[in-house]
């Protein structure tokens, strides 16, 4: 089993998106994946097809309320009287293959910070804003950014257009090094689809999320497996560039 | 009309409608001349990009952030001090802490300030010198 906490300090960075298509994109190469929705907003479904009135009961002990959807188990964690590491073991019936990624509300770092000490990654999700960087400082009272372990950042709604966009994303990688797990850029079809009603995939298949995805799931399957992680940027980035 | 971000490992290059802004028309790549011919080419102006690697800038948030203990730590120095996790699941193998990125530059920013808050003489200012720092960010441009 193996757990995946995305995160972020800022409202409205993208968790819930990130923690939707990794759910799909790991699905997609055969993982058995549950997601679980730790957030009030109740949006995560939207990714999925999902339609506003169709509501999943917060979980208490029923398989009813966790519907699987384009082959995602979706479990509301807001609202169940378990704590969360009581709700995976309630889910993976000790199926060694299993993936749950966690959807964590902003706000809510009470379960964030009990989530990151059994999570086998908890990633945060950023904006190329100040506020979004900012928010950084108030992520963890015990120790710094640079001393979190299972950490990784994703940079989402990345639009090079924009200077601070790149500038925020070369900050970033330089700052974290290894933590820096990359971008995801911007794309409007996503919210495109999600008012259609559609997945990404169908919707918008040539959609550079999905591709920028599909390198972040590499690059989470390498950190998982204990390798090294070789992504399309960091710290020794010119090298790689060259490709 | 699409916007047709093509990525390539050195530079960015973007496709927009010319109804959506002024670009600048330059000597196109090969690849991107490529792609305008497959599609309508009428319909797309060219932009690159400048690299990111060569234009980044003194943006004082990024120097607060720098100099912030709670992003860089005092250098690493008293991470064993500090609270860390405690594994209650011994499943997948614990990685090490990343290690710090190269030249350990942060280390060399943040390691002063540590000290600057038990010696009181040494001005704070001293302790990140972001210009050191964007200047690597520029160097790394190969
Ligand atoms: N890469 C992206 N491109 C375009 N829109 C995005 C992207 N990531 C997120 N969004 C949109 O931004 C908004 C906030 O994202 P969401 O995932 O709900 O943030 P959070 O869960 O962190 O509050 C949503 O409308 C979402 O569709
Ligand atoms: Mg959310």
């Amino acid at each position: 089993m193996t757990i995946i906490a995305v995160h972020s300090p800022k409202g409205g960075s993208g968790s819930t998106l990130i923690a939707a298509r990794l759910a799909m994109s790991f699905t997609s190469r055969g993982r058995p994946v549950t997601v679980v929705d730790y957030t009030r907003q109740d949006t995560l479904k939207l990714h999925f097809g999902m339609v506003p009135s169709q509501t999943i009961q917060p979980w208490r002990g029923a398989e009813a309320d966790a519907p699987v959807v384009g082959g995602v188990r979706l479990v509301k964690g807001y609202g169940s009287h378990m704590a969360p590491e009581q709700l995976i073991q309630d889910f993976s019936g000790g199926d060694k293959s299993q993936l749950f990624i966690l959807d964590i509300s902003s706000s809510d770092l009470e379960v964030r910070r009990e989530v990151s000490q059994f999570a086998d990654l908890n990633l945060c999700v950023l904006e190329p804003t100040p506020a979004a960087l900012t928010s950084l400082t108030l992520l963890d009272e015990g120790q710094s950014v640079r001393e979190l372990q299972n950490f990784a950042v994703v940079l989402n709604r990345v639009d090079e257009q924009y200077k601070l966009s790149r500038h925020c994303r070369r900050f970033l990688a330089e700052l974290l090094g290894e933590q820096y797990f990359g971008i995801v850029r911007r794309d409007e079809a996503v919210n495109e689809a999600l008012a259609q009603f559609e997945v990404l995939e169908k919707f918008a298949p040539h959609s550079v999320v999905l591709r920028d995805v599909t390198a972040l799931t590499n690059m989470i399957e390498a950190y998982l497996k204990g390798e090294p992680v070789v992504g399309s940027e960091g710290v020794d980035a010119p090298a790689r560039r060259a490709v | 009309m699409p916007i047709l971000p093509c990525r390539n490992a050195a530079l960015s290059v973007l496709m927009v409608p010319k109804s959506l802004t002024i670009t600048m028309v330059m000597d196109m790549r090969n690849d991107a001349r490529a792609l305008l011919e497959k599609l309508s080419r009428q319909d797309f102006r060219y932009k690159q990009f400048e690299d990111p690697y060569t234009d980044m800038e003194l943006w004082p948030v990024f120097e607060a952030l720098l100099k912030d203990e709670r992003i860089t730590g005092n250098g690493g120095n008293n991470v064993e001090a500090k609270r860390l996790p405690e594994p209650r699941r011994a499943a997948v193998e614990r990685r090490p802490a990343p290690s710090k990125p190269a030249g350990s530059f942060l280390g060399q920013y943040s390691a002063p300030q540590a000290s600057a808050a038990n010696e009181p003489g040494r001005p704070q200012g001293d302790a990140v010198d972001l210009r050191n720092f964007l200047g690597k960010l520029g160097q790394a441009k190969s």
